[in-house]
């Protein structure tokens, strides 16, 4: 017997499914040959970690993804959205509770954040916008004119897709968690509150609204978002106060040691501000001492010195992203 | 807390959940995406470490997983009851990944890195229980990264012969019927491409020595 033909019966020796004349030619073959010995032994070695490979799981997002896909199909091609007309008119004619205004908060709602997705796909940078016009001037959320509807912002190319923050004007206590997207693709979205978790997804002319309660007088609710669209993956957390507080109260702390994500939620916490932020907040900001400051100031006392930038969008309302 | 949602699961999932595959598949020909939903479900971990094993790289992986149930939501019409679904939906895995490779050409960029990282924590879990030095944890995730390199040199036809033998514990008949080839075919090619491992580990002696 020769080399080849002795290596081709490997399996059928080590399945023992060789019939017994050849088995022992084969067997001869091993003892005589050490090549072929040495190349038999890693042969089962092969076999034995083949079957050690771990399992690996699609991401946590992949089912939603594909329904996504399933829906839309069946929906047939959504229509091409013009993304600045999209849904503001309900975006705009959130109503806002008496009581409310009457407290002096003005409007909480509103505000949209979004993440534009730049191509090239794999190696793309994703960078925030705001989908009115940028930083200068804050949504106005009551302004319906339309004549200040934004300006196009290259829609072809726009892949965005975020949430509103709003309370629930028919439930006190809670807060209206709006996830919405501009992108043509639908947007698998999973969403952690407090631990219990929902998937599903949003179409350009379908938003999905989560109601979720406050939390408890003195601590804050922190929610986390997870967005894919195509092979796109972002994260936003935002945190939510027991109760939304004036914009103009003052506090005055230190803090060491902390990460991003433990000042927002001390600041959240303390002022009553809702924060919605983006990315990886597990940063360490250093020392940063905030004397008799508003919000505005705290967060920039806070975030500047690691990069990051907060927006106050509405009252109570403030969005943290990196300065470009 | 409620949620309303244009994908949001309805009230009934939990029914489901205890349906079997053919009622599933009957509800699937009849148009309720949700009975598809419990199939995705059912077997999108399968799907999608098999789809890994083949391409060698976590995008490809879901791209391809993701067609497959796509096309097989699309096609779910033409699916009889006289073969598994599983059986069926690795073969279409298989034909989306053989469609993809023929549009690209050239042999996919493996980003082993990507898989690798991802693997790390099932590797440490894994390899937990029995309390491994660094060095040992190091070692096993070393091989790990060694075999899969090793796998994604093989030909395709070897790489999915051999992922479906050992890595998703199809049988020889099952892998013909998957491959569309004779049983015979699919037992050389299986001898192959474990010879093919055994001389690549081979110029690896200080890990698998
Ligand atoms: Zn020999």
């Amino acid at each position: 017997m020769n080399c080849k033909k002795a290596r081709d019966l490997f399996s059928a020796y080590f399945e023992n499914s060789i019939d017994a004349s050849r088995g022992t030619e084969l067997e001869h073959h091993l003892a005589e040959c050490e090549a072929c010995n040495r190349t038999y032994e890693r042969f089962k070695y092969a076999i034995s970690i083949m079957e050690s490979l771990p399992e690996v799981g699609p991401p946590r997002s992949f089912r939603a993804g594909v329904m996504a896909r399933v829906e839309s199909a069946k929906r047939g091609v959504p229509a091409r959205v013009r993304w600045w007309r999209l849904d503001w008119q309900r975006v705009f004619t959130i109503r806002v509770p008496a009581r409310v205004a009457a407290v002096g908060l003005a409007v909480l709602v509103a505000f949209v954040m979004s993440l534009q997705f730049l191509p090239p796909l794999r190696t793309g940078i994703a960078s925030l916008f705001w989908a009115q016009k940028p930083a200068e001037t804050p949504i106005s959320t009551l302004d319906q004119d339309s004549a200040r509807a934004p300006k196009p912002w290259t829609p072809e190319k726009t892949n965005g897709s975020g949430l509103i923050v709003t309370l629930d004007t028919e439930s006190p206590g809670v807060y209206l968690l709006r996830l919405h997207t501009k992108s043509l693709k639908p947007a698998a979205f999973e969403i952690d509150v407090s631990g219990t978790k929902y998937s599903g997804y949003v179409l350009a002319d379908k938003p999905s609204e989560i109601r979720v309660p406050a939390p408890h007088s003195g601590s804050v609710r922190v929610v986390h978002v997870a967005w894919s669209i195509g092979e796109w993956g972002r994260y936003q957390t935002i945190f939510l106060p027991s109760k939304l507080q004036s914009r103009t109260a003052t506090r005055t702390f230190e803090i060491e040691q902390a990460t991003v994500s433990d000042v927002l939620r001390k600041i959240c916490k303390d002022y009553g501000v809702a924060i919605i932020a983006w990315g990886n907040l597990g940063k360490q900001i250093g020392y940063a001492q905030v004397y008799q400051a508003t919000p505005d100031d705290a967060l920039y006392e806070c975030l500047s010195r690691v990069g990051l930038k907060a927006y106050g969008v509405a009252s109570s309302v403030y969005a943290v992203e990196p300065v470009r | 807390m409620s949620e309303r949602s244009a994908g949001a699961k309805a009230g009934s999932f939990g029914d489901y959940e205890q349906l079997g595959e053919n009622v599933l598949i009957e509800r699937c020909k009849s148009g309720d995406t949700a009975a598809f939903d419990e199939i995705v479900r059912r077997f999108e971990k399968r799907v999608f470490n098999y789809a890994l094993r083949v391409t060698g790289n976590y995008n490809d992986a879901c791209d391809v997983a993701q067609e497959a149930f796509i096309r097989a939501f699309h096609s779910i019409q033409t699916f009889r009851g006289d073969a598994k679904f599983a059986t069926w939906i690795y073969r279409i895995v298989t034909n989306v990944y053989l469609d993809e490779r023929k549009k690209h050409k050239s042999h996919p960029t493996i980003s082993l890195d990507d898989t690798i990282e991802l693997e790390e924590n099932s590797v440490t879990r894994q390899i937990e229980d029995s309390t491994p030095s660094p060095d040992e944890i190091l070692q096993t995730k070393e091989r790990m990264r060694v075999l899969q390199r090793v796998i994604n040199a093989l030909p395709d036809y070897q790489r999915i012969i051999i992922t479906l033998y050992h890595v998703e514990h199809r049988s020889y008949e099952e892998i013909a019927e998957i491959l569309d080839l004779p049983i015979g075919t699919v037992k050389s090619r299986l001898n192959r491409a474990r010879l093919a491992i055994a001389e690549m580990l081979e110029s690896e002696p200080e890990l698998f020595g």
